[in-house]
């Protein structure tokens, strides 16, 4: 899976927790939670939903740092490499 | 000497008191059987009688069941009150006609006009190496027959009271001894004996299942009860006391309060008393058990002679603990 | 027979608008099931139907604006359904082949046994039978844990009292009828209303304590590391249980105030804030939280707030709150004073689980620190209780394990 299609999956699922939200103006380093006014149910369920589609568990420790497009892309890729 | 100086006594013992009272009460009574005298009994019940009350009122008899039976259904009718004793119940099978044809029906056959007054007491079951054709348990087998009345003491307190009211009462009646139990050590409670010939007993309360028992099934019921309780599961013991007339109220009211019934007998399964008790409950209370209705009885083989195997073919508080923990819904 | 009507979720609802119906005359529903979708302040609301039976006639149309208590459905109830059943059945017997004399206790008609077909076979003991058809439990969806699933008296007496206790919520529905009635119907109106009235009435009180977080957040992470992503537990779910335990013992501070009186909740029903992106916020609440696991917890959490989003709460759940609790923290907020909802009597603000200086067994160290600050009602309670609930929230809070 190259980058541009894990961008899209998390856009997918970011969109159903967020449905209002702009995902065009939000930059790759920009904090979730404050930038889409979301809140960590949705940041939960958009993970348990990622997680599900490509078949990759998140360990707890990493949980805690993918707060931006950015971080949980790269976190993905590695994940995927794997 | 009226007064029972001990309060603690062994089952034999409170047989042999219970024996006493009644002959120093009612000059009528009188007990006959083998042995019963010079020999101070079989099992050692009238030990110390025969000088006690001489020949007349402590007879021994020819080795004739039948003959001595009729005899003691005739000194009834006569107006006797007769305490017949039969070695053991494998042995009133030789005088099961004259219980059973004569005692059971001549009140019915001669239209209401003779009660027969009789007492017959015999021990009973296994466990004691006897073999065969010396340790059944066939009381449940009388407790067929219309117009006789069966109890089975299994406490001190029922050995000590039973008899009087068995005396008292205007028809044939017969006392189970489990001849096990006659070593049994226990203490009369200090009011004595009050004690109805009609009801069953609950030894111990419980909330989880009822067990439902006598004779020395009530022993080892209680000790299962005591290693249950350990479990968390309370067994109420009910001590039936009478199997005939058995008394429903008291076992019934027992199994609507648990919802579960286990039967507790040395006898076999096929036509005992077990399935009797198991019918009744499941005709009555069907709506009212959690789960089916265990039995725990006798294997059915003749008694085996080893020790080993006749211990494996009777009940023991392990297999009742085994069957109750098994029950539906019995846990929580 | 039975009369649907429109349900109250508010004292402050006059009416609402019916968007859709989702039976037909002639379905068969099920307590609990989904009748349909009503508008209301506080959003589309799934409105359920408590009994069973067969929908015989739909008296609202679809687009309807209803009052509450009027008739919106007919329903046949259960037990004239079983004569129908038993009616049919009679007719088609002198059809069979033969018929057999009725002192043969086994009936072998080959329609009696495709009619019964329909129902599902239960193994169930002969009390339990009993006992459902006393307390009105539907044997089908008790689970048995006897001998291959076999349902015993304790698994339906279980079932029954966890439905009871769900189903209070029909009372409390009549005591929340308390507040004036809003005469617009907005969410923003409804909100406003409540809360005007309860700055109006009740004489808060607020008592703050500052919980040392580090034991439960550090079991959080040990329990979550063993867990797949969607059954991980978070900070809320332990707060939800926390706070329901907390009120288990200090029952003071559950139920309502109504005609100038305590009435103190047997059921603790914890209702949760959610804002909404679109704008206002729901209550929506998790019934019995007391009585339910930290994992049965985390999954209605989790599927409530999903639905609060879509709009497609249960009129139960957003009725029945017998306490709030908000953790508005979450977005930055060190400490949240909180409005209480009347009649409840108390409100529960959680703050954001922030690093700070904290002293610990005479040292100051950082540890992570949640403000909590409890808003009580002064007509119910005196600060005496309300620190006495705190302080049983900090203690759970450094025994997460025992949740």
């Amino acid at each position: 899976m190259n980058q541009p299609d894990i961008e899209s999956t998390i856009k997918k699922h970011l969109h159903r927790v967020a449905p209002e939200a702009d995902l065009k103006q939000l930059q790759p380093d920009d904090e979730l939670g404050p930038t889409l006014d979301i809140d960590s149910m949705d940041i939960y369920t958009l993970m348990v939903a990622i997680s599900e589609e490509l078949h990759v568990d998140i360990p707890e420790e990493e949980y805690g740092k993918l707060i931006s497009l950015q971080k949980i892309q790269e976190f993905l890729q590695q994940a995927l490499i794997q | 000497m009226n007064k029972v100086a001990k309060l603690t006594m062994t089952y034999r013992e409170a047989i042999r008191e219970a024996i006493r009272d009644a002959m120093q009460k009612d000059e009528r009574v009188f007990l006959m059987g083998e042995d019963v005298g010079r020999y101070g009994g079989c099992f050692n019940v009238s030990e110390g009688m025969l000088e006690e009350f001489g020949e007349e009122r402590i007879i021994d008899t020819p080795l004739s069941e039948s003959g001595f039976t009729g005899c003691g259904i005739g000194a009834a009718l006569g107006g006797m009150r007769p305490i017949v004793e039969i070695m053991t119940v494998n042995f009133s099978l030789l005088a099961a006609d004259q219980i059973i044809n004569t005692a059971a029906i001549l009140l019915y056959m001669s239209g209401g006009q003779f009660n027969v007054p009789v007492v017959i007491r015999m021990a009973t079951g296994g466990g004691k190496q006897l073999a065969a054709q010396h340790s059944r348990s066939l009381e449940g087998w009388y407790a067929h027959i219309p117009g006789l009345k069966i109890l089975t003491p299994a406490t001190i307190e029922d050995a000590r009271s039973m008899l009087w009211h068995a005396l008292e009462d205007p028809d044939p009646v017969l006392i189970f001894e489990n001849s096990t139990l006659y070593n049994y050590k226990g203490t009369l409670p200090e009011n004595g004996a009050a004690f109805d010939i009609r009801t069953a007993k609950v030894r111990r309360e419980g909330r989880d299942v009822s067990i439902l028992t006598y004779g020395i099934g009530l022993h080892k019921s209680l000790e299962a009860s005591e290693k249950l309780a350990e479990e968390g599961i309370e067994a109420e013991v009910v001590d039936l006391r009478v199997l005939r007339p058995l008394d429903n109220e008291t076992i019934f009211s027992s199994v609507v309060k648990t919802g579960r019934a286990v039967i507790v007998d040395e006898g076999w399964k096929s036509g005992g008393i077990s399935a009797e008790i198991s019918t009744r409950v499941t005709e009555e209370l069907f709506y009212e058990l959690d789960c089916p209705v265990e039995r725990i009885c006798g294997e059915e083989v003749p008694a085996p002679y080893a020790k080993h195997l006749e211990q494996a073919s009777l009940p023991n508080a392990q297999s009742i603990v085994k069957t109750v923990k098994k029950m539906g819904g019995i846990y929580g | 027979m039975g009369k649907f009507v429109m349900p109250s979720l508010g004292s402050e609802m006059i009416d609402a608008k019916l968007v859709q119906w989702f039976i037909q005359p002639g379905d068969k529903v099920n307590k609990g099931d989904i009748i349909g979708e009503i508008d209301t302040e506080k959003g589309l609301i799934d409105i359920e139907i408590f009994e069973e039976g067969i929908v015989t006639e739909l008296i609202a149309k679809e687009g309807e604006t209803i009052p509450v208590g009027s008739i919106m459905a007919i329903i046949n109830g259960a037990d004239e359904k079983t004569k129908v059943e038993v009616i049919e059945t009679k007719q088609q017997e002198p059809n069979g082949e033969k018929e057999l004399p009725k002192k043969n206790g086994k009936l072998k008609h080959p329609h009696k046994e495709d009619n019964k077909e329909s129902t599902v076979k239960v193994k169930a003991s002969p009390l339990a039978r009993r006992v459902a058809e006393d307390l009105g439990v539907d044997l089908t969806k008790v689970g048995g844990s006897g001998p291959a699933g076999t349902i015993h008296r304790k698994d339906v007496e279980a079932f029954a009292e966890l439905k009871k206790a769900d189903e209070t919520f029909e009372k409390e529905l009549e005591m929340a009828d308390h507040l004036s009635a809003a005469d617009k119907k907005s969410m923003r109106h409804s909100i406003a209303a409540a809360m005007s009235r309860s700055n109006q009435e009740i004489p808060h009180y607020y008592l703050e304590i500052d919980i040392d977080m580090k034991r439960a957040l550090d079991w959080l992470q040990e329990t979550n590391n063993k867990r797949p992503v969607n059954e991980r537990l978070m900070p809320a779910m332990l707060l939800i249980k926390t706070v329901a335990n907390a009120l288990a013992e200090v029952p003071e501070l559950n139920g309502f105030w109504t005609d100038e009186a305590m009435h103190i909740e047997e059921g603790i029903h914890i209702g949760f804030a959610i804002s909404l992106r679109q704008g206002g916020l729901v209550i929506p609440a998790i019934l019995n939280a007391d009585r339910k696991s930290l994992d049965e917890i985390r999954s209605e959490f989790v599927d409530m707030v999903t639905r609060a989003r879509e709009g497609h709460l249960r009129s139960r759940e957003v009725s029945s709150a017998t306490i709030t609790l908000t953790s508005l923290g979450e977005r930055g907020a060190q400490k949240v004073y909180g409005v209480i909802y009347p009649p409840q009597v108390a409100l529960i603000g959680f703050g954001k689980i922030m690093e700070r200086p904290h002293a610990v067994e005479g040292m100051i160290g950082i540890r992570p620190v949640l403000s909590t600050v409890l808003a009580g009602d002064h007509r119910a309670t005196d600060g005496h209780t309300g620190s006495r609930f705190l302080e049983k929230i900090n203690e759970q809070l450094q025994h997460p394990e025992a949740l």
